[in-house]
């Protein structure tokens, strides 16, 4: 399941370097205190989520942290 | 000037060990008492290794045309094979050896003059390359001769272990400044894909006006 991130995660993300050619893998911390590991995000702007996160919305995102 | 061999310094090479594909490095007692280290190639063409950038560097000659400028046999008296460690040839002349490891890890080197990149991509718009044309600091790129391995998006997808099946069709040419730091390495497998390709990580990216494209490859 793909989310679409805005600008403002878009951004972030470019000042970070790559894990590969056109994605990163990031740490999700949501606004529940939960972290979703390991997540692929391509382009820096499409979040591939886990289907069980099929419902996550951008407002439920706290931060993104590039993992290195 | 590269030196043919007579035919029992040809014997005496052919049975022994290759250094690499189709060569073995030697040092050569010449006809002047004089000591050259080099490389013998096929068995036969002992090209000294001050000779060896001039003859087999990127304007290379054809071996044919090679063999033809070369001196008739009897220049070289004798012949010992070296083992590998003992003779370093150009390795200061190549950009960078590619490490057995993931560019992350890789040592840093610096791209040279004309040198060219490709990044291969699902994106045409790939946020990577900036509006202006440059790389961003700690994008992934391949080398120019890595790319020719890729004629499909499928086959970047594969080589370059891509986390998304979508074919990466969109080629961003990379023309860095001289001296731009980058780390080499090969892809590890990931995502499910085998990886192997070469894949470059620019330290600080590349300035603008240095990415231009992307031409489209078939999706395979």
């Amino acid at each position: 399941m793909k989310l679409k991130l805005n600008a403002h995660w878009t951004e972030k993300l470019l000042k970070y370097p790559e894990t590969g050619m056109g994605y990163q893998r990031v740490d999700v911390v949501l606004k529940s205190g939960k972290t979703v590991s390991d997540i692929v995000v391509l382009n820096a702007e499409n979040l591939v989520l886990p289907d069980q996160y099929a419902n996550l919305e951008l407002q439920d995102i706290a931060d993104l942290i590039v993992r290195k | 000037m590269p030196y043919k061999l007579d035919i029992d310094q040809m014997h005496e090479l052919i049975v022994q060990p290759e250094t690499g594909m189709g060569y073995q490095y030697v040092e050569a007692s010449m006809s002047d008492y004089t000591s050259l280290k080099g490389v013998v190639l096929n068995g036969e063409l002992f090209i000294p290794e001050n000779k060896i950038a001039k003859i087999m560097g990127r304007h290379y000659l054809t071996y044919s045309a090679v063999l033809k400028e070369a001196e008739q046999p009897g220049y070289v008296r004798q012949l010992t094979v070296l083992r590998r460690d003992k003779l370093h040839l150009g390795e200061s002349l190549h950009f960078a050896k590619i490490a057995k490891t993931p560019a992350s890890g890789a040592p840093i080197s610096e791209t040279e003059i004309k040198q060219f990149f490709k990044r291969f991509s699902p994106y045409r718009n790939d946020h990577r390359i900036t509006e202006d044309g440059g790389l961003r600091s700690g994008s992934y790129a391949t080398t120019e001769a890595d790319a020719r391995n890729v004629n499909t998006g499928t086959v970047a997808v594969l080589r370059y272990a891509l986390p998304s099946d979508e074919p990466a069709i969109y080629v961003f040419s990379i023309k860095p400044p001289e001296k731009t730091l980058v780390r080499i390495g090969v892809v590890e497998p990931a995502n499910g894909k085998p990886g192997g390709g070469v894949e470059v990580l620019f330290e600080h990216g590349s300035p603008s006006k240095t990415v231009t494209g992307p031409e489209t490859i078939p999706a395979g």
